[in-house]
């Protein structure tokens, strides 16, 4: 395990891979695994109750998430509807690798923590996680992250595979003008929708848009600011060290940690794959062609995939510039990936 | 307890049915928005 925290910690110091998360988190697996400490003492440790009251208690993700609606643009979204249904795609990623997890041995539960690392979303696959599968938590959260981080890595060859040429030249008409009073009403309306149609999904939906709400209604900006930067950096330290702390030896040292990574990362592809393929198929049905490479970005992991699609768009023409098309999509994917976890919480719990 | 098979298709159709509500709901706020609002300019 020190060998993992330090490995961890290299890659995010040197490497600079979601050094955010994967700091604390690679520190937190150190000083968990060093003797005769206290620090996740069940009632008393100090990690321990970062962890209980953060993670357990369903705190910590919600305020992410807070953050990142305060960070989120719905514009690209807005102006072209459409895209939200290759968000939805993408998810078809968890539940293969639901499907395919369940098969080789794993619990319900188990299967559909493994899966939402598909969605490449860390604070859903954290929440979920928590509720459904806590001794998996550790290890999907470094899937998830891992793989966030590998974005432009894993990405580029799956995008490749399944189009052609012209396909990536494709350029896409511009979407229209959003105005303010639509990017206010949808935080609004989009809770309602969400919450009525997932309720088990309301805790990360409600604190999303309310975030987004903060930032919309140009009211609030010591609060949008506050959510956007401190609130963020401050959770996120503490959800570093605590996941960190939760991976011991013999949580962390088993055969089927493999199985995690390899499952999760086979469906963060397939998330990839189902989005272009999505695109494909609705250009058979609308003169308004889609770039195919855009649906890759119906991935949560926001902003890394749909600047991949922005680099793989202008590799195939050099005046195409796909980055506020693959914007759609891709926060519909963080929205698709809560509306599945919101899913697995419903039919599991 | 649902089955493997049931969460697999719930799931997938799940999250297609409320993105194609978020979708309609979108496509209404558009419409209202116009209400009472100087025209957008499409380009």
């Amino acid at each position: 395990m020190w060998l993992i925290s330090a490995t961890l910690m290299y890659l995010a110091i040197h490497r600079k891979y979601e050094p955010l998360l994967l700091l604390p988190i690679g520190f937190g697996i150190l000083i968990a695994n060093l003797p005769l400490t206290t620090l996740m003492e069940p009632g008393a440790g100090l990690i321990w109750r970062f962890y209980h009251y953060g993670i357990e208690w369903e705190i910590i993700p919600p305020v992410i998430f807070l953050g990142l609606g305060a960070l989120t643009d719905f514009g690209p979204l807005l102006s072209q509807p459409r895209l939200i249904f290759l968000g939805a795609a993408a998810q078809a990623g968890v539940y293969i690798t639901f499907f395919v997890a369940s098969s080789v041995g794993f619990t319900l539960e188990e299967a559909a923590t493994i899966g939402i690392i598909g969605g490449a979303d860390g604070p859903t696959t954290i929440f979920l996680a928590a509720k459904l599968a806590p001794h998996l938590l550790g290890a999907c959260a470094v899937a998830a992250y891992s793989y966030m981080a590998l974005v432009p890595i894993i990405q580029p060859p799956i995008m490749r595979l399944l189009t052609t040429e012209s396909e990536r030249k494709i350029k896409m008409k511009k979407g229209r003008k959003v105005g303010a009073r639509e990017k206010l009403l949808f935080p609004v309306v989009a809770t309602v929708v969400i919450i009525l149609l997932v309720p088990a999904s309301a805790p990360l939906i409600s604190m999303f848009m309310l975030g987004n709400l903060f930032r919309e209604s140009k009211v609030v900006e010591r609060l949008t600011e506050t959510a956007q930067s401190s609130l963020m950096n401050i959770v996120t330290i503490f959800l570093g060290i605590s996941i960190g702390a939760t991976m011991s030896a013999e949580n962390f040292l088993r055969q089927e940690v493999i199985f995690i990574f390899s499952l999760g990362l086979v469906g963060f592809m397939i998330g990839t794959a189902t989005g272009v393929i999505l695109a494909k198929i609705m250009n058979l049905f609308t003169s308004d062609k889609i770039n195919p490479l855009v649906g890759g970005a119906g991935v949560s992991a926001v902003p890394m995939a749909a600047r991949v699609v922005q680099k793989m768009g202008m590799e195939a023409d050099k005046r195409n510039h796909l980055l506020m098309f693959a914007m759609g999509p891709n926060i519909a994917g963080v929205i698709g990936t809560v509306i599945a976890a919101g899913i697995f919480l419903s039919l599991l719990k | 307890m649902a089955t493997t098979l049931d969460i697999f298709v719930n799931g997938i159709t799940g999250v297609f049915i409320g993105m194609a509500v978020l979708y309609l709901a979108m496509k209404l706020i558009a419409l209202v928005s116009t209400i009472g609002a100087a025209p957008d300019k499409t380009e």
